[in-house]
Formats: structure tokens, C-alpha cells, sequence
């Protein structure tokens, strides 16, 4: 009778059994697609330059697979059009090899950007599909002076930049004068700080602030020599203000790339990903007298 | 408040240790090798009228306390063993010490009296705790000749496996690092293979696993996810046994056998993976796996009332999961446990206690490596001490403890955990618990604990409540359990898929405070006949001060973490039906899963502080059939097992990623290679499962020797199911497909 019972289970088990192998039979196999694909064509990075003679931007084609670009042409066209003289420029693919073996695209044009002009750069890919970008170039900036405080090892040095819609990194660049060993001669060398503090006026000036007696210590740094020990004479500094549209600005506020590395974070690139702005450095040269430049720390003929 | 009602039921529950009444308690072995047996109801009786009954711990250990003096009957019953009893007579304030020894035989079912806590019936699953014999793990299909314990975890409903490759559990929404595994007391930090049919528990060391899946009792600390406690034979004392096996996977032998007859003995157990020699040739396809596990174990009862046992376990595991891309190297993993314990029992004859006094070390190494890079490497070191005692009273006892753990963490990370290249760092835990076991009102019997969890060196403290509670009710049982878990020793691990294994361990370093979890399951379980039993729990935990990994769109690995919270909700369901020789069990988990993420770029991403997502152990659906059925002629196991899929992160497309301020030089500056995410965890994988069956046959060559036949398929319909996907190059690699298996296990005893 037990024995009777258990072979009713079993069947009835067996018969659960069947059912579920059944159904596991119908889809041996599934697939997974693990990426969505995008609309999204092309991701540029890189800016117009109103300073210089070439303009240059890289170019990503967005893939389905990750891989590294690999040294053949790219299916793409580049070009700007300038929206205030109807110019057209069509740009020049180039396959750089860089440090670490790898291989991009960089588009390039041998022209000078102008300032304060619209411009449309597309890159088009040959199914017709496009991204695009409207880049505003900046104007020329005028700089001045505006104040040098200067006081026992605390020299501040004030510039304004005007007619720029935004500045967005300084750096300050000092020429100075080492002896040689035997004190015979000096030599001349340019030691570059990005220390520059850059802040916005009431008035839509950007003020650039400079502080060669803090500066000093990485000027010494630098040069591998220390302080009071061998004069270092300040022949000038350069400073340099990077001047850009006022659409050169990231969701974030910040420049980490961690955060920015997020796709669409600091974006201005029309179906696509990337930045395309417009900016330049605008350099100002200024000598301190004597007097600043002993409380800044540096020596004096 | 509460803190008070506690104590005054502590109180009410130790009081009446100071009256004048007798204890009669002893250990219960097996006639046959001497081994401690768990779970025997042992009751006495004056006439046919039961006076007090318990049921043995797991050293065999039974008391009986607070008697009145007379002439009683003692009676020990268990399944497979003939009864037992013995006339006695107990004085006043009389202390008796009697071991009892049962000999194997056939019993009937009804003779079970008592059940306390510590045993279950068929199911044996309470509130989250499920006790698992070397029988359950034997009768789930393994490519191996002998049981693994993984096997049996991996049926259990709401512990989720990653697949044959890895060996991680993610047990009720809890992550791996999160478990805490203990063989004999010994922490075991990383116990399971590297190949996901194997861990270093055989079923041939098992004497018993409780498994906690959540709500544990205030013994255990120091983890927020889980327990499994795993206890190990003390080997036969009367004769020498052993096993040697052979299987395509792994080959291996058991010894022991009496040092001393009667009170000392030993046991020995070694296995050595042989994929490349044997699975590898059958599939025609690289393993690149390979792993050994070895433990010893002496035990000795020194005299009637104190045992102690020595155990040594050692694993070594090594292979390779990530196989490498374009832009990512091939990376090895390796990893070392190294673990002894002492462990000292006592029940001495003028107090109604017992005291278990665990002095271990444990060690971890992991290591990681690709072709050229450096190896990112995980050193885990740490002593442990624990005294645990218990005071017995006629229908309950009383349970404190004191705990003291030091830890050596190093590790070294390339400068990708919070920019440290090379990190040592020491933490101290100390601590003590306090947990009566009382009985309330309409029978529930009651375990409610306090653990206090001190972590010195984070100069942080815990107060943790603990609450367990049964009630039975003829053929029905209902269980609560709750409780609060701290965890200052964390597990970093690349999250970008569940599939990560390389772990490095650090301590909590986040303000908010060190993780925590909040544990609530309810359970009901119900024999339905004779033969079959049902049970269903639901659980929720919640999970505070988690970090998960940062995300990021450089596809790389990253262990720069973020906050995050957590949210379980679940249930397990499990139908078991055993008669005679066939025995079969059906188990679905339900589970939800849901992080939420608070990184500070989160609202420049997404819009929102906080992210909700399902994070990639998330298995929405699991079910588990097994049947099992013992023949004169044949013994066959058959497991089918379905996960519903895991959550992944669905990239749109591959760009590359430039910082543009006024020092780019695009013919100067390469750029990064991105991924184009759209949410995190955004698409779900296949579904997973598989059918494996294997038929064993024993031949019985007489003067103790045996050999076992095992013949099988492992997936046995050959399906597909996806272990890894390399979103990055849409390669995917599979979990073991259909493959044949014979081993063969001689046995001497």
C-alpha cells in the first residue's frame, strides 16, 4: 500500500516534471542586447580660437562597441560656416598618434576665427546623419591695470579684463633673471603659475587677480634654487586670461573630470555629445617697480 | 525604557536559578563512531507524565534543570536510532552528568516529544534560520561524487548566486561581504570556490550548518546580511574510516579515526580541483580554474563534562573570470584562507551552565592582476576570541557571551579607494550579549536579546536588541525574529556587474557612520500531512550607511564609493514532500531589491540628489525543484533551478571624453575612451536555468568497504545561460554548458 502511494507521488511528481522541462524546452537560448544604441552621431571637443591661425577639434563617432579608434579614415565630414559673412570652410581630417600608442581624429582648418562671430561647425556622416554645434567667438577683451597693492611680502596685482563675456582661467607667467654659478652672467628664464583668481565684477568686467609674493615660492620651486641664497631678478609678468563665450559654462561649475565625464554634463553639441567653444588667451605684460617687487620677494639691481 | 522591561524580564527569567533544584545533563553520541548527535529529543518522565524535555545542541549537549527530586525515567529519542532510557533518581540540589548513547536503528516518528529552538522538522527552516545535515547537502546533484554545501545554500530561497564562475552569495538582498561564515567558531572571510559548484565545506566534515538568512540571535555579530554557521564532525572514535574519490572536477580523500578510543579522535579532509585534466577536456573548453581546500580537526572529551577540538582549514583559489577587451587586460584573481580555531567546552558539575570558550585567527589574502598592470592586493588578518555560556532552567535557559576581535586590514588599490596606494589600518571589536529564553503567554517561546558591539577604534558603539520567537500549535509554527546588525569591516568590490570577486577590505570610513541593518521576518510553516510541509516567511530589512561604487563613464574599474541606503523586501516559500526513500522539495523566493544612491553629482546628472535603483544582485524571481529518491538499486537527484534576470547597466554607444578648457591641445591631448550610460542598472539580463541529474549506485564489497558510482549531466538541456556580459564588447560569457560527469568514492569504515 505504501509502496503503491510513493509511485503515485512519484508519477505525479514526474509529471511536474515533464511540465517544466517543457516549457524550459521552448528557449534554450536567449539573447541580451546590451546596448541601446543612440541617435546621437558624433562627439566633438575643442574650441575656435580667434588668436590663431589654425583651428583644430577631435572627433569621437559614438559606436556599439567600445574600441579603440583604429587608424583609418573617418566617415565624416567637417565644417564651419561663419554666420555673419556666409563663409564656408570645410575641414581636413588628420590621424594623430599619441603618447600612449593610441589614435584619434583631429579635424583641422588653417583659418583665424573671428571675434565675436556665430559660427555653425557640423560634422556629417555620409547616411546624412549630423551633429552639430553654434559656437559664439568671443570679442577682443581690453585689459588694464587696476590696482597693485603692494606691502612687506604681500603683492596683489589687479587687472581688468572689459568687452568679454566671461574669463574662465589665468595664469601668470614670470620673467626673471638667474645668475649663473660663477655670478659671471644671468640667465633668463619664463616660470609659468596657473595661479591666476578670476571673479566677476558688479559692472560684467572680470577682475584677474595675481599674487606674486605668493607666487615666489613656486618661481623658487621652479628654478630648483632657494631662496636667499641666489638673487632672482622679475624682468616682467605675462599674465594670460582665457577669454571664452558666454555659453562656456558646465551644469556642474566645477572642472572635475569625474563629474564632467558624464555624458550631457557640459554639453553645448546638438545630436551628439561635447563641447565646442570659443575662446583665447588674451595676454597683458606688466613690470613691477623696485619697490613691489622687493616686498614680492624677488631681488633688485 | 525598553532597556528596562528587558532587564526585569531578564530577572524573571535568571531567578529561579537559585533554587534549590536538581539538573541532569550529559552528551548524546552515536554508538557507532562516537559522534555528537544534534536535535535528540531527550525528556523525563515520571511514569508516562513528561516532567521536562529538550533537545540537544549541537555538541550533543542536552540539560535538564530545575528539577525536583525523584525517581524519573530518562528518555532519548531521534530518528534512525533505536530509543533510549534509563531509571534514575535525582536528590535534592542533586547534579547529575549522563551521556547517553544511541545505537542506529529504526524509530517511529511519533515518538518525537520535544523540539526546542535549536531542531526543526522536516523543513527545519525558522524565521530565517534553516539547519541543514550532511543528508540535504548529499541529495542535491553535484558534478562531485560527494555533496558541497554551496549546493544545498544555492536551493535555498532568497540566497542568490552569480553562476558557476566566482562563487559569491548575496543572501536576502545582503552582499557577500556582508556574510559572516564561521566553521567551528573560525571565521572563513572568502569560504566559497572559485568555480560555483564548490566551497570549502564538503558534506563529508558537516555535522550540521545553520544557516541565518536574517534576525540571527545576539551571538552573532559583526555582519549586516547573514550567518551561516557551519559545524564540523569530530570524526569516528571507535574505528578508522575513509573516503578517496575521483570526478572530472575534483578528487579528494577523508580520514579519521580514533586517537585514543572512546575520546580522542581525528579528521582529515583534502581536495584538489582537476578541471584541467578532466571538465575542461569534456566541455573542449578553457577552466582557467583551479582551487584545493584542506581540514583537520582533532576533538577530545577530556573527561565526562569538558570536550575540546583543534580545526584547521586552509583553501587556495585561483583563475580567471575577466577575460580582457580592447582596452582592459585579462585579469587572474587569486585568493588564500588560512584559519585555526581551539575550542573549549565545559559543563561543570556545580552549576547548571555551559561554557564554550573559541580562541581562532583567520586570514585572508586576495590578489588581482592582469598582464602588465601591478597587483591590486587584500590582506584580512584577525583574532578571535568569544566565551559563550549558557544557564539552563526546566523549559529555558539564559545565554551571554563576551567577544573581543582584533584585525590587521591591508591593501593595496593602485590609489583607487579614496586615493591610498597602500593601506594598513587595525580595528578592535569588543563587546558582550545577554540573551534569555523564556516562555510567554499563548506558548511562545522567546529569545530576547541585547548585543552590545563596541568598535573601539572607530570610537563607535552599539546597542543591538535581537529578538527571536516561536510558537507551536499541533501542526502549525509561527516564528518572528528582528533585530539591528552593525558591520565596521567592509568589502570593496568593482560593482559594475554582480560577477565582481576580487574583494579588498577596509574599515567604515564614511561620516554618516558605520552600515547598518534593521531585520523583520515572519514565518508560518504547517504540516500539511503526514508527508508533506509547507512553510512561507516574509522579510524586510532596511539598510543604512551603504556605499556602493561611484559611477562613473570612464569604463574602468573603480572602487570610489558613494552613500547609498537600502530596501529589501522578500518572501520564501518552500513545499517539501518526503516518504520513504524518495523526498522532494519545491522553493520560490520573491525578493525586491532597491538601493538609493546620494552621491553629489547625482543631481547635476539625473536632475534628482537621490537615485533609486535595482542594484545587480537584484533576482526579482528564484525557484528550486529537487527530488531525490533512494533505490535498492539506484540513488537518483534531480535539480532544476530558475533566477529571473539580473538588473545591468544598458550602455547607449561608446565616445570618447575630452576636458575642454584653454590648455587643450587636441593634437597633444589622447582623451579618454566613455560609455555612454543612460541609467545605472537600467536593463535586465536572461533569465537563468538549469537541469542537472545525477544516478549513484552503491556496491557493498563487505569488512566496511564501499564504492559509490556517480553518473550525471550538469544542464542537462544545455541552455545557455549567461554568467558575464562585457557590455564594452558585447562578448558574453557563458556559464558551464551541458556536460557529463562520473565519479567514483571508495568508502572504508
Amino acid at each position: 500500500m505504501a509502496e503503491s502511494a510513493t509511485s503515485f507521488h512519484f508519477r505525479g511528481l514526474l509529471a511536474v516534471w515533464l511540465v517544466l522541462l517543457s516549457w524550459t524546452a521552448l528557449g534554450c537560448e536567449e539573447t541580451v542586447d546590451p546596448v541601446l544604441e543612440t541617435d546621437e552621431v558624433f562627439s566633438l571637443y575643442g574650441f575656435l580660437n580667434p588668436s590663431s591661425e589654425r583651428q583644430a577639434i577631435r572627433v569621437f563617432s559614438i559606436d556599439g562597441t567600445l574600441e579603440h579608434t583604429r587608424p583609418e579614415p573617418m566617415d565624416a565630414v567637417v565644417r564651419t560656416r561663419n554666420h555673419a559673412s556666409g563663409e564656408e570652410v570645410v575641414w581636413r581630417d588628420s590621424i594623430v598618434t599619441y603618447d600612449n600608442r593610441t589614435v584619434g581624429h583631429v579635424f583641422y582648418a588653417d583659418f583665424r576665427a573671428d571675434h565675436g562671430t556665430r559660427y555653425t561647425l557640423s560634422a556629417t556622416r555620409s547616411d546624412g546623419r549630423e551633429t552639430t554645434v553654434s559656437i559664439e567667438t568671443p570679442p577682443d577683451g581690453i585689459v588694464a591695470i587696476d590696482t597693485i597693492l603692494s606691502a612687506r611680502s604681500s603683492v596683489i596685482v589687479d587687472l581688468i579684463w572689459s568687452n568679454v563675456p566671461r574669463v574662465i582661467q589665468a595664469e601668470a607667467s614670470y620673467v626673471v633673471r638667474v645668475p649663473f654659478p660663477d655670478g659671471s652672467d644671468t640667465t633668463t628664464v619664463q616660470v609659468n603659475i596657473q595661479s591666476g583668481r578670476v571673479e566677476q565684477n558688479s559692472d560684467g568686467t572680470w577682475r584677474v587677480s595675481i599674487l606674486p609674493s605668493a607666487d615666489i615660492a613656486a618661481v623658487f620651486s621652479a628654478l630648483q634654487i632657494q631662496p636667499g641664497v641666489t638673487p632672482v631678478y622679475l624682468d616682467k609678468i605675462i599674465v594670460s586670461a582665457f577669454v571664452t563665450s558666454s555659453d562656456w559654462t558646465s551644469a556642474a561649475g566645477v572642472s572635475d573630470p569625474e563629474l564632467l565625464v558624464q555624458p550631457g554634463t557640459f554639453s553645448n553639441v546638438e545630436n551628439g555629445f561635447g563641447f565646442v567653444g570659443g575662446g583665447y588667451f588674451d595676454r597683458f605684460e606688466l613690470k613691477l617697480d623696485d619697490s613691489a617687487a622687493r616686498n614680492a620677494g624677488f631681488s633688485v639691481d | 525604557m525598553w532597556i528596562s522591561a528587558y532587564l526585569l524580564i531578564l530577572l524573571t527569567a535568571v531567578l529561579p536559578v537559585s533554587a534549590q533544584q536538581s539538573i541532569v545533563r550529559g552528551t548524546v553520541v552515536a554508538e557507532k563512531d562516537g559522534e555528537p548527535l544534534q536535535g535528540v529529543n531527550v525528556a523525563l518522565y515520571t511514569g508516562e507524565s513528561l516532567v521536562a524535555g529538550t533537545a540537544s545542541g549541537s555538541d550533543g549537549i542536552y540539560a535538564l534543570a530545575d528539577l525536583p527530586s525523584g525517581s524519573y525515567t530518562l528518555r532519548a529519542s531521534f530518528i534512525g536510532f533505536m530509543p533510549w532510557e534509563q531509571e534514575i533518581g535525582i536528590g535534592v540540589s542533586d547534579r547529575r552528568i549522563i551521556n547517553i548513547v544511541l545505537i542506529e536503528g529504526e524509530t517511529e516518528l511519533e515518538e518525537v516529544v520535544v523540539e526546542s529552538d535549536s531542531d526543526a522538522g522536516m523543513a527545519r527552516v525558522r524565521a530565517g534560520q534553516t539547519t541543514v545535515r550532511p543528508a540535504d547537502v548529499e541529495r542535491i546533484p553535484s558534478p562531485d561524487v560527494s555533496g558541497d554545501l554551496v549546493n544545498y545554500l544555492t536551493t535555498v530561497p532568497g540566497i542568490v548566486s552569480i553562476g558557476d564562475r566566482g562563487g559569491q552569495l548575496f543572501i536576502r538582498g545582503g552582499e557577500p561581504w556582508q556574510n559572516l561564515v564561521l566553521l567551528d567558531g573560525m571565521w572563513v572571510y572568502q569560504p566559497f570556490h572559485i568555480l560555483g559548484f564548490f566551497s570549502s565545506f564538503p558534506s563529508e566534515i558537516l555535522q550540521q550548518v545553520d544557516i541565518y538568512a536574517g534576525g540571527y540571535t545576539s551571538q552573532y555579530g559583526g555582519r549586516i546580511s547573514s550567518v551561516i554557521d557551519v559545524k564540523s564532525r569530530n570524526g569516528d572514535k571507535r574505528d578508522y574510516a575513509g573516503t578517496a574519490s575521483v570526478a572530472p572536477f575534483v578528487s579528494g580523500f577523508t580520514l579519521e579515526g580514533p586517537i585514543a578510543d572512546d575520546v580522542v579522535s581525528f579528521l582529515v579532509s583534502y581536495r584538489e580541483s582537476v578541471i584541467d585534466k578532466g571538465a575542461a577536456r569534456i566541455v573542449d573548453d578553457e577552466l582557467p580554474f583551479a582551487f584545493d581546500d584542506f581540514f583537520a580537526k582533532t576533538h577530545a572529551f577530556i573527561n565526562a563534562n569538558t570536550q575540546l577540538s583543534l580545526s584547521l582549514l586552509r583553501t587556495n583559489d585561483r583563475g580567471s573570470v575577466f577575460e580582457g577587451n580592447d582596452l582592459e587586460e585579462p585579469q587572474s584573481i587569486a585568493w588564500e584562507n588560512r584559519s585555526a580555531s581551539a575550542r573549549y567546552l565545559v559543563f561543570p558539575r556545580a552549576f547548571p551552565i555551559m561554557a564554550e570558550f573559541i580562541i581562532s585567527g583567520s586570514r585572508l589574502t586576495s590578489e588581482q592582476s592582469g598582464i602588465t598592470e601591478d597587483v591590486r592586493f587584500s590582506k584580512l588578518s584577525s583574532v578571535n576570541t568569544t566565551v559563550n555560556v549558557t544557564h539552563f532552567h526546566r523549559n529555558s535557559e539564559v545565554r551571554w557571551g563576551l567577544f573581543a576581535r582584533t584585525l590587521e586590514l591591508q591593501s593595496s588599490l593602485d590609489g583607487l579607494y579614496q586615493g591610498f596606494f597602500y593601506r594598513k589600518e587595525y580595528a578592535t571589536e569588543v563587546g558582550a550579549y545577554l540573551e534569555p529564553e523564556f516562555m510567554l503567554p499563548f506558548g511562545w517561546q522567546v529569545r530576547a536579546g541585547l548585543r552590545i558591539h563596541s568598535f573601539p577604534s572607530q570610537d563607535s558603539g552599539f546597542l543591538e536588541p535581537r529578538f527571536r520567537a516561536v510558537k507551536q500549535r499541533e501542526r502549525d509554527e509561527f516564528t518572528i525574529a528582528a533585530g539591528t546588525f552593525h558591520q565596521e569591516i567592509v568589502g570593496l568590490t568593482d560593482r559594475r556587474d554582480a560577477a565582481g570577486i576580487f574583494t579588498a577590505w577596509t574599515t567604515s570610513t564614511f561620516d554618516q557612520g558605520v552600515p547598518e541593518a534593521v531585520h523583520a521576518i515572519m514565518g508560518y510553516r504547517r504540516a500539511l500531512s503526514r508527508d508533506v510541509e509547507a512553510s512561507v516567511e516574509v522579510y524586510a530589512k532596511r539598510l543604512n550607511n551603504l556605499f556602493i561604487p561611484e559611477w562613473t563613464a570612464y569604463p574602468r574599474f573603480t572602487t570610489r564609493i558613494q552613500p547609498a541606503e537600502g530596501r529589501v523586501y522578500g518572501a520564501d516559500m518552500r513545499l517539501e514532500y518526503t516518504r520513504g526513500g524518495f523526498s522532494s522539495f519545491l522553493t520560490y523566493g520573491l525578493s525586491n531589491v532597491r538601493y538609493t544612491a546620494q552621491q553629489d553629482a547625482l543631481e547635476v546628472w539625473y536632475g534628482s540628489s537621490e537615485l533609486n535603483f535595482r542594484p545587480p544582485h537584484d533576482r526579482r524571481h528564484q525557484v528550486n525543484a529537487v527530488v531525490s529518491w533512494d533505490t535498492d538499486l539506484l540513488d537518483l537527484d534531480i535539480r532544476w533551478q530558475f533566477g529571473s534576470g539580473l538588473p545591468f547597466s544598458r550602455a547607449l554607444g561608446f565616445d570618447g571624453f575630452m576636458i575642454v578648457d584653454g590648455n587643450l591641445d587636441v593634437f597633444d591631448e589622447p582623451g579618454s575612451r566613455r560609455v555612454i550610460y543612460e541609467r545605472p542598472y537600467n536593463g535586465i539580463l536572461p533569465t537563468y536555468h538549469r537541469l542537472d541529474i545525477t544516478v549513484g549506485r552503491d556496491v557493498d564489497f563487505g569488512n566496511g568497504i564501499r564504492l559509490k558510482a556517480l553518473a550525471g549531466v550538469i544542464n542537462m538541456y544545455d541552455r545557455q545561460n549567461l554568467f558575464y556580459l562585457d557590455v564594452f564588447t558585447l562578448r558574453r560569457v557563458d556559464q558551464l554548458p551541458f556536460i557529463p560527469t562520473l565519479g567514483l568514492k571508495l568508502e572504508y569504515d
